[in-house]
């Protein structure tokens, strides 16, 4: 008959259970404080702004005065920079994702997340104190530049398909990204240095004096254009990095259906890749908005602050952020200035926060999208 | 695609066609502007420093200007171009700027003897030296021939005078003071004190005595008191090995050096301390409470739809414009609990403010809490990277759940937490916006550290480099003239902040290639 094992002594004593029991609360405790600190910030806002909209302390009429301006100038640069990000960043994933090297792809990655690392502050200063003056001054070399810029990449291509093969394979379409950095800078350069010329001959030499004079059009230093560029380049790699994201985690076997069909490339990213990573790809964009409405910096130093409401890209504006940035030092705490300033601020946040919510959960929907087309393990 | 397909010509291989290219080209582009954007602030921020070269030049009209050349613009509607020169003498101008017609130039010299003075008011001189010694002595002397090497003794002089000044001020007079401070019976104090005051006041006689004869380009002449000149070179007679060490130099007062001149001269010094002790303190409140709330989330809250839900909340706070955070800082943290401090603590001072303004505290505080999500993410990246064989084998080994974390879990994620602080720190030290709500100063009188207690003063206002950058770029009074010292100041910046990520980068990389694990599904 075998004989029951002895009772072993309990194998924790007491003093272990108990400070593995305190530690545990404490991490909760501790946890808990923290998460709840940090959700506060909206708790903040609404409970400053909204007993005061509510109770009718803030006139809908003032508030409406005061917040319209600010608001469209919000959109307004956000929405010039999103032009400007999103061609490039979509265009810079769908390159990297499909068509770059792995070894490549691994480089490329860290230095876009470098230009995301950038300062606010300094881009918004070269954008604000280099950029500006120098496109008023070369205002056609610089609109010119954005039609050579893609013009020139398409040249580059109709030229590569004359090189002899031995040629193409080490300028490949893997590599274009670099090689093609070269050529645009000697594009750009020929651009700028052939542009008076061009100036004078079609707008008379003064092509701000032919806006002003045929198409209405005021350029100010500082404008939307500007504003556009800089934020545009401060929000692309944010895009891209999660647009890129979006693009190779479609699962490979997807595209390599299309190819054995006889699909190039293009055509599988176009046709196949792309549809299946489209809600990560609007994900991206909405992530990528949110940031640009929120930005501060650039939009102070580069949009020369004017509370206009105009369409064109060549006149300035004053966004939500910067105006919170300039007028909340001053405002008396409790005053109505102070709350409407609140009130824009709790407007930025409940905005980038149910656009980044959204994004969030279209994500994550993909991915499980993803594992099930994978047939993940 | 049609003419896409007449470039081909049909048999030249399939092409990808247009699209794939313009993709590549978007990658290209972005590269240019990153590269481009680099470079200028690398050049513009290093060249500044480079002792560049003077000309004298001579106008058709018989004026005569000696200065640096800036840059060159055509004129107005083709009339040749104009020359941008920095002439400095604003004492005798009355601007340091000159466009000159290109084209009305009759000569430009290098004459070597023109010298650079750098001063503590006015700016720069550029002209001739002609003499130097008492100010009685060089009244209207002749050119002396030795004039250069004696300035340049006379001012390594001045530079011994005023260490020795400053070494009596910080050793002698206060201690006396804070002495005295204490206890202003002290008779023995009290003459010391007035014996200190009387060598500091000889001291500054001894530096006052001496002036020099200066003479501008066309001829003005002007009495330099010695003891405002900090600096002086003949750009021009100076050889490149001489020019690299003067280089050298002024990258290194630059850092060394605090700002004169309304921040449009000087170095950065009190801007670089700001920014690090306000990053340092920073960090030292977001690590715990980071990790804290990391491990929570990760390994003691029950994993459910509510996790989940705060999870992506922490997610999308890290996307919430930062001048949100710092209006938060402002209501919560300066007017709220820094109202209240000085309520209690703070009444006898009472209107002016202690707490109830920003300072370093609340900067610190807001950028913690700006930065919060940073570093609960990625220490939460981390914790799910550690395979769950290594937690189920140390509780199966009789670990509690406290000893498992302790001393298998987090000693594991260390380098994740690591990787969230330093992308904290990089985020907090390029992020202005908040700062311009809660706490800092265009020029602070005092760093928030020195030799009196408690030694770290949190409610003062501390300078900021990207707060440095802004204001100087905006506020200053010659923005021309201070450009390069904010292109320097905005170099530095980056070169911190790429540094940070860069370091990141790689310590997450390592991570993942020592583990190699796949994330927990």
């Amino acid at each position: 008959m075998i004989e029951p094992a002895p009772v072993s002594p309990p194998s924790r004593p007491l003093w272990r259970r108990q400070r593995d029991r305190l530690a545990t609360a404490l991490i909760t405790a501790g946890g808990i404080g923290v998460i709840v600190a940090v959700l506060a910030i909206g708790v903040f806002l609404a409970m400053e702004v909204l007993p005061a909209l509510l109770g009718g302390a803030l006139d809908s009429a003032r508030i409406r005065m005061s917040l319209t301006p600010m608001a469209w100038g919000t959109l307004k640069a956000a929405f010039w920079a999103m032009a400007f990000a999103i061609p490039l960043a979509l265009g810079a994933a769908m390159h990297s994702a499909l068509f770059m090297s792995q070894r490549l792809r691994s480089r490329m990655k860290p230095t876009l997340e470098m230009m995301e690392a950038l300062p606010g502050v300094v881009i918004g200063f070269v954008a604000g104190l280099v950029l500006a003056p120098w496109v008023e001054r070369h205002l056609a070399g610089s609109l010119a530049l954005l039609l050579v810029m893609p013009l020139g990449v398409l040249l580059a291509a109709a030229a590569w398909r004359r090189l002899p093969s031995a040629g193409r394979r080490r300028l490949s379409l893997a590599r274009a990204g670099l090689w093609l950095v070269p050529w645009l800078a000697l594009l750009a350069t020929l651009t700028l240095v052939v542009s008076p010329g061009l100036e004078t001959r079609l707008f008379g030499g003064d092509l701000r004096g032919w806006l002003d004079a045929e198409l209405d059009l005021d350029y100010a230093t500082r404008n939307a254009m500007i504003v556009g560029l800089a934020m545009g380049f401060a929000v692309m790699p944010s895009v891209y990095a999660l647009a890129e994201d979006a693009l190779s985690g479609v699962p490979g076997r997807l595209g390599e259906g299309a190819h054995a069909l006889g699909a190039t490339r293009w055509q599988t990213l176009w046709r196949v890749v792309l549809p299946a990573a489209a809600p990560g790809i609007f994900a991206a964009v909405m992530i990528g908005a949110g940031r640009a409405v929120g930005e501060t910096m650039i939009v102070l130093m580069a949009s020369g602050n004017t509370a206009l409401m105009s369409l064109s890209p060549f006149e300035g504006m004053r966004t939500m952020a910067a105006g919170i940035a300039v007028e909340l030092p001053e405002a008396v705490p409790g005053s109505e200035a102070y709350r409407l300033l609140l009130l824009a601020a709790l407007l930025l946040f409940g905005f980038t926060f149910l656009v980044n919510t959204l994004a969030e959960v279209v994500r994550s929907r993909l991915r499980r999208r993803y594992r099930w087309l994978g047939g993940s393990p | 695609m049609r003419a896409w397909r007449w470039f081909g010509r049909g048999r030249l291989p399939r092409s990808e066609g247009p699209w794939a290219w313009l993709a590549a080209g978007s990658v290209a582009l972005s590269l240019l502007m990153l590269g481009g954007l680099l470079l200028l602030i690398a050049g513009r921020g290093l060249g500044h420093f480079w002792p560049a070269a003077v000309v004298q030049v001579e106008m058709e009209d018989g004026r005569v200007v000696a200065g640096r050349a800036v840059r060159e613009l055509p004129l107005e509607r083709g009339k040749g171009r104009e020359r941008l020169y920095f002439t400095g003498n604003r004492d005798l101008d009355g601007q340091v700027w000159h466009w000159l017609p290109v084209d009305d130039i009759a000569a430009i010299e290098r004459p070597a003897e023109l010298v650079v003075l750098e001063r503590r008011r006015h700016g720069e001189f550029i002209g001739r030296l002609i003499a130097v010694g008492d100010r009685e002595a060089v009244r209207d002397a002749a050119p002396q021939q030795a004039a250069w090497t004696r300035l340049q003794a006379r001012l390594a002089a001045l530079d011994q005078l005023r260490a020795e000044r400053e070494r009596l001020r910080r050793e002698g007079l206060r201690p006396l003071i804070r002495q005295l401070d204490a206890d202003p019976d002290d008779s023995g104090a009290r003459r010391a004190l007035a014996e200190a005051n009387a060598r500091i006041y000889d001291l500054q006689q001894a530096m006052r005595g001496e002036v020099a004869l200066l003479e501008s380009a066309d001829g003005r002449r002007l009495h330099q008191p010695l003891d405002e000149v900090l600096r002086a070179w003949r750009p021009n007679a100076m050889s490149p090995a001489h020019k690299l060490a003067a280089w050298g130099g002024g990258v290194w007062r630059f850092l060394a050096e605090g700002p004169r001149d309304g921040n449009s001269a000087g170095g950065v010094w009190p801007a670089i301390f700001g920014t690090v002790l306000m990053v340092l303190l920073m960090s030292l409140l977001v690590t715990p409470f980071g990790v804290l709330a990391a491990v929570y989330l990760n390994e003691v809250a029950h994993q459910g739809r509510w996790t989940n839900l705060v999870r992506i909340a922490v997610r999308n706070l890290a996307g919430v414009p930062s001048i949100v955070y710092g209006v938060f800082g402002l209501g919560v943290f300066v007017y709220g609990i820094g109202g209240s401090l000085d309520e209690w603590f703070f009444s006898d001072t009472l209107p002016s403010p202690t707490f109830g303004t920003g300072g370093l505290l609340w900067a610190s505080l807001t950028l913690a809490l700006l930065t919060l999500p940073v570093v609960i993410v990625a220490t939460e990246e981390g914790l799910a990277r550690i395979p769950v064989e290594q937690r189920e084998g140390a509780l199966a080994l009789g670990a509690t759940r406290f000893e498992t974390l302790s001393r298998v879990v987090l000693p594991m994620a260390v380098p994740a937490m690591l990787t969230g602080v330093i992308l904290a720190v990089a985020r907090a030290a390029g992020e202005v916006a908040p700062l311009l709500l809660v706490g800092v100063a265009k020029l602070a009188p005092q760093v928030p550290v020195d030799g009196e207690f408690p030694f770290l003063h949190l409610e003062r206002k501390f300078m900021h480099l990207g707060y440095h950058i802004y204001d100087t770029a905006f506020h200053g009074s010659d923005v021309q003239a201070a450009m390069p010292l904010v292109f320097a100041t905005a170099l530095l910046l980056v070169l911190v902040v790429l540094v940070l990520n860069l370091t990141a980068i790689f310590l997450r990389h390592h991570f993942r290639a020592r583990h190699g694990v796949q994330p927990r599904p």
